[in-house]
């Protein structure tokens, strides 16, 4: 990291998608193993496209600091963790660390209820997903 | 960075690469893991923040700064004539302003705000990219954090199908 370098003229640039600027091709990643995807990756275009902020973008992207990325994913909800298991090895390892998956945030998805016949049933809150197996067969019938 | 005014206590704060930051003590201690160092004597000579660079420490100070209770650096009048919800208010609206940096520069504010325990400031860079990543495709992550798919296909086939429910 450059020290003492001004990171102010790039107000929000990165998530933006540029229209009107060319943009150098070696910020245009493929990735051969991916399955095709309708939408193409986002360029790393900043729309102020002076040296320091092509240099910001291309160079320290590669390695997003860990800690960083710990303080994201800590902060996701379940589900989103267990889609971010598939981007790659290393967030597997991370998306499946203890310390992680305990701070990952809870969220009701639904709740069981008996129905008049006295069946559980379950309610999904989210309106997606499967919903769980009323019967429970995870638990064991030691109670 | 702070002017200093009687009867405050200053702190400094050093950068690795050598930049000097004077601050007030209330200001310093916004961040739990200095306020510990005061806490316990170890801020007698200049403090040296190791990992975050001048340029960032300084955006960090400018955060602390604005975020450390109105008896402190924005101005003593400020408590008494404005409304709480008027402050809350206008300091969601600078915290909006503060948050448009590139990415690089957030990530390391991300985990600046990490070490030095400021939750305020975590939870305000880290749930930006959450908010960017959180609906996005995998490869639209794997863009953004330029993160590389290294599953073989295989692999990628049985871990998503393991995750599947996340999908959907």
């Amino acid at each position: 990291m450059p020290p003492g370098g001004g990171e102010g003229e790039g107000e929000g640039e990165g998530e933006h998608v540029s229209t009107v600027q060319s943009h150098p091709p070696a910020t245009v990643r493929r990735d051969e193993d991916a399955p095709p995807h309708s939408t193409p990756p986002l360029p790393d275009v900043p729309p102020v496209a002076s040296e320091e902020n092509l240099e910001q973008e291309q160079q320290p992207m590669p390695n997003v600091p860990e800690g960083a990325l710990v303080e994201i994913l800590s902060r996701v909800p379940y589900s989103s963790l267990c889609r971010f298991k598939c981007v790659s090895k290393p967030w597997l390892a991370l998306c499946s660390a203890p310390d992680i998956r305990k701070r990952s945030p809870q969220t009701l998805s639904g709740f069981f209820y008996h129905d008049e016949g006295d069946a559980l049933r379950f309610c999904n809150l989210k309106g997606r997903g499967p919903p769980p197996d009323p019967s429970l067969p995870f638990l064991r019938h030691s109670y | 960075m702070a002017t200093r005014e009687a009867g405050k206590k200053m702190i400094m704060l050093k950068s690795p690469d050598g930049m000097e930051f004077e601050v007030e003590e209330a200001v310093a201690m916004e961040s739990q893991t200095i306020r510990k160092m005061i806490e316990d004597d170890c801020a007698d000579t200049a403090i040296l923040i190791p990992n975050i660079n001048s340029k960032i420490l300084s955006r960090v100070i400018e955060y602390c700064n604005k975020h450390v209770p109105t008896t402190g650096a924005t101005g003593a009048a400020a408590s008494d004539t404005v409304a709480p919800a008027a402050l809350a208010e206008d300091l969601k609206i600078w915290d909006a302003e503060f948050i448009k940096v590139n990415r690089a520069t957030r990530f390391n504010l991300i985990q600046a705000a990490s070490y030095l325990n400021i939750k305020g400031l975590l939870d305000l860079t880290s749930q930006t990219t959450i908010d960017t990543i959180s609906d996005n495709s995998l490869e639209e992550i794997r863009s953004f954090l330029s993160t590389k798919n290294d599953y073989l296909p295989e692999e990628e086939q049985t871990i998503r199908r393991e995750n599947q429910w996340a999908f959907q």
